[in-house]
């Protein structure tokens, strides 16, 4: 009885996790990223609903979501996969090509600052939407406080430089998905 | 007995194959160049089902004795085994008796001999540790077994199972009703592109994210890889044809799997019935016949549509796709202090039956046995030290040469001589090349668990 006591303790004790318990960063979920980007960027009180901008219903259990089974609380779902970046993919650029197309007419109800912001910003190609303050207010009005300074520059670079001549729709709309794209953004720290 | 023969299969396949397979795709080059397709579905009985209402029951004197509940209250009849082995089995599993040359069935298989809950049992199911860890699923994709992998490890189209796995990020649920609705949306929309120069900006930034150590890098790097394999992805699902809303919900989720099977969407899919197993109350327990009634009902019809849905024009679903069936665990014989003609069950982690069948495996046998056969039946010593209160069967010693039950009452407990589930999932290890450095143990300083060799085609 001994032996099977002490068997029975040792494959309890010792059937460790298996390896490859690599330590990531998983996907805040649909519902953390509607909610920043809400209080953000929409009046308060009435955040935005952005689930017309995924590509199905359902579809946001799979960008990361909380369960709860029995006493387990866990978040599914939000190791990234290339279901869930197709996802990501198709609904955040709903949703900056939304926010672009609010240059000539809106699309989403935005609170009073970041409309102003973006207006200034709707004047691209046009010095003043190139101004220094215009565009690292878009940019920490979408991204919040996330990412660091260099993430800023590589942006705010790359849009200077490379979309000096497009129009403000698309230019915004880019601008939009670039920042919602970095993983700074989509994934919990 | 009426079978489903081969030359039905090819049969409906022929037939089938036309409506089913995509235009223009060569369904086979897609799913598996090398001409070798090969699939696994895992179907699961969910709360842990009671496999004496199955291939594992007792005769009803036991239930007159007092010792098991029966609320079909009917003696079973005799399953007997290609390979000549005999078990005992309720009138529920007649629906399975046209396939039951398509798979084999294995008795007493032991899961976590220590823990008997839920999670830690399903843990241990899919990873091999009560507490979670890596899950066979993607094992079974993964290139280390010579085969292309499919752009996801595995597809659920029904609710996913609760786990602490780690590498189940490529397991994705893919509800049928939704998924109509994305193939449409995808269709429209481009996929994500590293050609133009946001793509290029986009993936620039994930790049930098995921140099260097640490929680986020490890992230941007999945992000990246995620984000090379999500226009092929893209592409895939949009030219998803999701099966037609009017089929029943079993020949429609294998409809959908055999899509995503021949896209090379996907190397496995997860199956998980509704009914809920787990009766410890009275009154749940005496609805297990019509629960077991139905639950056998999905099985013989998940079955049957992997029979007649055809993979492409020479071969079945069933001919490139392996088949468990498998709860969490069994269930003890009654709780203690409740009538037994109203009483419900606890869990059983020292038995449980599992269905193997299809591609690689030699199906029509009945493997392994439980012990505790009728009322007269008394325990070894070392099932009086695992289970005192005599509330569980128990996995009887096994030839793993053979496959057939050994005729010891051994003193003490050793896992050793066991079929275990370390067993059955390093048999499907063997079957689809997964190296061995993967195989389970079944404890620490132990060898690999027994592959059952005469269970492999």
């Amino acid at each position: 009885m001994m032996r099977a006591l002490r068997q029975a303790t040792c494959v309890a004790l010792l059937l460790q996790p298996a390896g490859a318990l690599a330590q990531s960063s998983q996907f805040k979920g649909w519902a953390a990223v509607s909610q920043e980007l809400s209080i953000r960027l929409a009046p308060q009180g009435h955040p935005f609903d952005l689930d017309e901008f995924l590509p199905s219903r359902s579809m946001d259990e799979l960008l990361g979501t909380w369960t709860t089974f029995g006493t387990e609380h866990r978040f599914r779902n939000g190791m990234p996969n290339a279901l869930n970046m197709t996802i990501w993919h198709a609904a955040l650029s709903g949703f900056a090509k939304a926010v672009g197309q609010s240059c000539t007419s809106p699309r989403l109800v935005f609170h009073e600052r970041f409309l102003t912001t973006l207006h200034a910003l709707c004047a691209w190609p046009a010095p003043a939407a190139r101004d220094e303050g215009v565009l690292f207010a878009f940019w920490t009005s979408v991204m919040g406080y996330n990412a660091g300074e260099h993430e800023y520059a590589a942006w705010r670079d790359f849009f200077l430089r490379e979309y000096a001549n497009q129009s403000a729709t698309e230019t915004v709309a880019a601008m939009t998905f670039a920042i919602t794209m970095n993983p700074s953004f989509l994934l919990n720290r | 007995m009426q079978t489903v023969s081969r030359r039905d299969v090819i049969r409906l396949g022929t037939v089938g194959a036309g409506s089913l397979l995509l235009a223009g795709t060569s369904a086979t080059v897609a799913a598996d160049p090398d001409g070798d397709p090969h699939f696994f579905l895992l179907v699961v009985l969910d709360g842990g089902a009671d496999p004496s209402y199955m291939f594992d029951a007792r005769p009803l004197s036991m239930t007159q004795a007092g010792k098991i509940q029966n609320y079909l209250g009917e003696e079973p009849g005799v399953w007997t085994g290609r390979n000549g082995v005999a078990t005992l089995a309720t009138r529920l599993v007649a629906p399975l008796r046209p396939f039951c040359d398509r798979f084999s069935v294995l008795n007493g298989v032991y899961m976590t001999p220590s823990f008997d809950g839920h999670l830690q049992n399903m843990n241990f199911l899919f990873s091999g540790s009560p507490f979670g860890g890596d899950s066979f699923i993607p094992h079974l994709n993964s290139p280390e077994t010579g085969r292309p992998p499919g752009s996801l490890d595995a597809v659920l189209p029904t609710e996913p199972l609760f786990l602490n796995v780690n590498n189940h990020s490529s397991v994705v649920p893919l509800e049928p009703n939704a998924l109509e609705q994305l193939a449409q949306r995808l269709r429209a929309a481009d996929p994500p592109r590293a050609d133009d120069v946001l793509g290029r900006f986009v993936r620039s930034r994930m790049a930098a994210a995921a140099e260097g150590e640490g929680r986020m890098a490890a992230g941007a790097r999945r992000m990246l890889t995620s984000l090379d394999q999500a226009p092929d992805v893209h592409r895939k699902l949009a030219a998803l044809r999701v099966p037609d809303e009017g089929m029943a919900p079993e020949p429609r989720a294998i409809a959908l799997i055999a899509e995503c099977f021949r896209l090379a969407m996907s190397r496995s899919a997860i199956y998980v019935l509704h009914e809920q197993f787990d009766v410890h109350d009275a009154d749940q327990a005496k609805l297990q016949p019509k629960l077991f009634a139905e639950a056998v009902g999905k099985i013989a019809a998940l079955f049957r549509a992997l029979v007649e849905t055809p993979f492409d024009a020479k071969r079945s679903m069933l001919d490139v796709t392996t088949v468990m069936v498998a709860s969490e665990f069994g269930r003890t014989m009654r709780a203690p202090e409740m009538p037994i003609h109203a009483t419900g069950t606890n869990h059983n982690q020292f038995a449980n039956t599992i269905l193997l069948g299809g591609k690689g495996i030699r199906t029509g046998l009945v493997i392994g046995a439980t012990d505790l056969v009728d009322e007269k039946d008394t325990p070894s010593r070392a099932h009086f030290a695992m289970d005192p209160a005599l509330e569980k069967v128990m996995g009887r010693p096994i030839d793993f040469t053979t496959l057939r039950v050994r005729p010891v009452r051994p003193d003490a407990f050793d896992i050793e001589d066991c079929l275990t589930i370390g067993s059955v999932v390093n048999t499907l290890y063997a079957a689809f090349c997964v190296p061995k450095s993967r195989y389970r143990s079944n404890g620490r300083n132990l060898p690999s668990a027994p592959v059952l060799d005469g269970l492999l085609a």
